[in-house]
């Protein structure tokens, strides 16, 4: 049997750190759901991660994140940044192209040629709500 | 009359999930304060929100030009706003500068999205997250 405590505030035993239990709720309904560093060059790997079961190399500068817990839906909000290479060579992404509950599509571009690119690294994010 | 535990760590009845009341508060510090998904007008030439989280509205204000509202508003206007972007689903060509700040109140964002020539182009899809102290 669950057990439920019904409160408004809590604080540590020192009377520090309120937070309502509102505001609990907000923490986590505005947390990323998923988040992920990843290599995104030779072979690519997940360096850390958070609700992040794979990591797919689709193509040059194209990448897939596949999650443990599916979202509720497909319109959840993913963000991501990437950098082209150890000289900091410029890159422009975008999320979203097939969004599914259990994977996010994500690639990256050339600033100036506007082709596709392999990230040395790359960090991807999502906000949202798990099923 | 309002309620208060005072708590150094909260766990479920297994005794696991423990965390600190300490550090259920540094997740809502560092929560989003809202967030929102939006069509930008690229897909169906009127903008709305597909998703959202204390976002009311968002406002087409000319060709990849957009103002996102909260419902809440923040504190200051020093809070940090995330963006990506993407404007076609078929192609992948996507957003270069989807970029925030250009112009922030506590209750309003405004940016832009430009095409890889730089010119201004509607987003299929805008995904921006606020970061900050509520007011």
């Amino acid at each position: 049997m669950a057990s439920i405590i019904s409160v408004d505030t809590l604080q540590d035993s020192a009377g520090s750190n309120e937070i309502t239990t509102a505001n609990v709720k907000t923490a986590f309904d505005n947390s990323a759901k998923a988040w992920a560093d990843a290599t995104g060059s030779g072979t690519v790997s997940v360096d850390g991660s958070f609700n992040i079961s794979s990591m797919d190399d689709d193509g040059v500068g194209d990448y897939s994140f596949n999650f443990t817990s599916a979202f509720a839906n497909t319109t959840y909000c993913p963000q991501a940044t990437g950098r082209g290479d150890a000289s900091g060579e410029g890159s422009w992404c975008t999320s979203t192209r097939t969004p599914t509950t259990t994977s996010c599509d994500i690639a990256y571009f050339h600033n100036d040629t506007g082709v596709y690119l392999d990230q040395t690294k790359l960090s991807w994010s999502a906000l949202g709500e798990l099923a | 009359m309002v309620s208060i535990i005072k708590v150094t760590s909260v766990q479920d009845t297994s005794g696991n999930n423990e965390t600190t009341t300490a550090n259920i508060k540094k997740a809502y510090d560092g929560a989003a304060k809202s967030y929102v998904h939006f069509n930008g007008g690229g897909v169906s030439g009127s903008v709305s929100i597909y998703e959202s989280s204390n976002k009311s509205s968002i406002t087409d204000n000319a060709t990849a030009d957009f103002t996102v509202t909260a419902t809440s508003a923040m504190n200051t206007t020093q809070y940090a706003v995330t963006v990506s972007a993407n404007n076609s689903i078929t192609n992948f060509a996507g957003i270069r500068n989807s970029s925030a700040t250009a112009s922030l109140t506590t209750t309003t964002e405004r940016y832009y999205s430009t095409n890889t020539g730089s010119a201004f182009n509607d987003a299929n899809f805008v995904m921006s997250a606020t970061f900050g102290d509520l007011a």
